[in-house]
């Protein structure tokens, strides 16, 4: 066996297997008609909150662009995601979701959890909620700029 | 080393066994498609609650249904969430198709899948994938027709094209002369299509297949492209630019558009979109070319969601779901003159969960088909 080819495949075993215990020592918590209201009283501000869907091509980028904001700035800030579909398990075991110190996923009637989040939306994704130091919840449909995120750790 | 490996295998299959024990209980998937076959049996293809692809028949038109029927799959693992979902359509000479997606073992990455019966549906072959592109990437969002003549043509999103700086996916086609037995080549239609929403197809008069998808324009324009495709050929039209709300997203819809072909010439389109921040389902008369003839009408219900269109004669139809803070509604816009004037009539509602809603054609008969946590809903419209 190439040393080389090896090498390679212990550093994606451990890659995976570090995102396999990320989500293995917390559980996938269930988002129902009342924890978006729960969340916005419970979580340490500033948060982020992060609702996304395992077929969403575009929201890794968004998980990776808060969590490296919040690294850089070293702040110990809440990073949440909250899967909006019928989610395989299997399919949470990806690195963007190891990202995310706590993952929902909807359990329920769909329609009903996205009105309890806004009854505006209508189930676009990446859909973002900064929640800084004080007010409420500064939503955002997509990749937050720098702007947006200067704003949200400033507040 | 070996050993090593194989240590690491181990613990990361324990890890993943552990978050998979803690998810809450699975639901079922609701995604679902329906169609009527030439025989006037209305069947229906989705996941049972093991995931398993399967179909139901309905010789009443949906106000009974026979047992379920398992469709052999293989080791496939079908797709049926947001817009992605299997379907059913009937060809000439007791062809039927199924189609799906087939997620593969990186995130969005996906086959195109294909069972096929030459004998009405008594026996399907097993499963194989419709594009030549082996490549594990994105092959997702498939849709597929028969035209006038009797080819079969698929659609599907497609990432093999993409590069750093290339907006969204592909929209490529295969065409097949024998009914699925075999297909050409993977040919493109167009480039930035949007990644996640479904294409919308159509008959065309001249006996192609009319397309209508969520396209992404510079500057992430969210916005949709019309093209047409002529019969028995992959030559499509050159795409244009069919809506304008200007919707500027650098994120994912979710939400593809509806299109049927107008009696009179041209086609309906519906479709859901942000104008000047007011978002909304809209519906368009659009010419041959996929121009607008007027003004977009915006459908008047705030909530409404993933809306679908038909049209029978001079009668428009355009069905949609919302949602109200209580109950999930399932709602029809009609019009009698070819979508110049719509009223407006709650058709049914639950306090479930519940699918997108679909339209059916048998003839000049519209149904609308909405399948929910614990039934399926048909009405024909219109009477």
């Amino acid at each position: 066996m190439n040393i080389l080819v090896v090498l390679r495949a212990c550093l994606l075993c451990l890659t995976l297997c570090a995102s396999g215990v990320a989500l293995a020592d917390r559980p996938l918590e269930s988002f129902g008609n009342s924890t978006w209201s729960s969340l916005q009283k419970e979580l340490p501000r500033p948060a982020a909150v992060v609702f996304t869907a395992t077929y969403c091509a575009t929201c890794p980028q968004v998980l990776k662009q808060l969590a490296t904001t919040l690294r850089e700035r070293h702040l110990d800030a809440p990073l949440v995601a909250v899967v909006i579909d019928d989610a395989d398990p299997a399919t949470l075991a990806i690195e963007h979701y190891a990202l995310a110190q706590r993952i929902f996923v909807f359990d329920g009637d769909e329609a009903a959890l996205r009105y309890s989040v806004d009854p505006q939306w209508h189930g676009e994704t990446p859909f973002v909620a900064l929640l800084s130091r004080q007010g409420p919840a500064k939503w955002i449909t997509g990749i937050p700029s720098k702007k947006q995120l200067a704003l949200w750790l400033r507040e | 080393m070996r050993k090593l490996l194989l240590l690491l295998s181990a613990w990361m299959f324990v890890a993943t066994a552990v978050a998979h024990d803690m998810v809450m209980h699975a639901k079922t998937s609701l995604a679902t498609s329906a169609a009527f076959a030439p025989d006037g049996t209305l069947w229906m293809i989705g996941l049972n609650a093991n995931k398993q692809l399967a179909v139901r028949t309905s010789a009443d038109d949906g106000v009974s249904w026979g047992s379920e029927r398992l469709l052999d799959t293989g080791t496939d693992v079908v797709a049926a969430d947001g817009e992605n979902r299997p379907k059913i359509i009937f060809g000439p000479h007791d062809i039927i198709v199924v189609t799906y997606t087939q997620p593969l073992a990186k995130p969005y990455t996906g086959e195109i899948r294909m069972l096929r019966s030459s004998d009405g549906g008594k026996n399907f072959s097993a499963p194989f994938t419709v594009h030549h592109d082996r490549q594990v990437i994105t092959h997702r969002f498939e849709s597929v027709a028969f035209d006038a003549q009797g080819d079969l043509h698929v659609f599907w999103i497609d990432k093999r094209d993409v590069i750093s700086g290339y907006d969204g996916a592909a929209i490529y086609q295969a065409l097949s002369s024998d009914g699925g037995a075999t297909f050409g080549p993977d040919s493109k239609i167009a480039d930035h299509s949007c990644e996640c929403c479904r294409i919308a197809l159509a008959p065309d008069r001249s006996g192609g297949i009319a397309m209508l998808w969520r396209h992404v324009y510079p500057g992430s324009i969210r916005d949709h492209a019309f093209a047409r495709v002529r019969v028995a050929s992959t030559d499509t039209t050159p795409p244009v630019r069919a809506t304008f709300d200007n919707w500027h997203l650098d994120a994912c819809p979710h939400h593809g558009p509806g299109l049927a072909a107008a009696t009179s010439g041209g086609f309906h389109a519906v479709w859901f979109g942000v104008q000047q921040n007011v978002a909304g389902v809209r519906y368009a008369h659009l010419d041959a070319n996929g121009k607008q003839l007027a003004t977009p009408l915006v459908v008047p219900d705030r909530g409404a969601e993933h809306a679908v269109v038909a049209a029978s004669g001079k009668d428009v139809f355009v069905v949609w779901r919302s949602f109200d803070g209580a109950k999930t509604q399932l709602t029809v816009w009609s019009s009698k003159d070819e979508g110049r004037f719509f009223v407006t009539h709650v058709l049914s509602s639950t306090q479930g969960e519940s699918d997108h809603p679909q339209l059916v054609q048998k003839g000049d008969r519209v149904f609308a088909f909405w399948r929910r946590a614990n039934d399926v809903f048909v009405e024909r419209l219109g009477q």
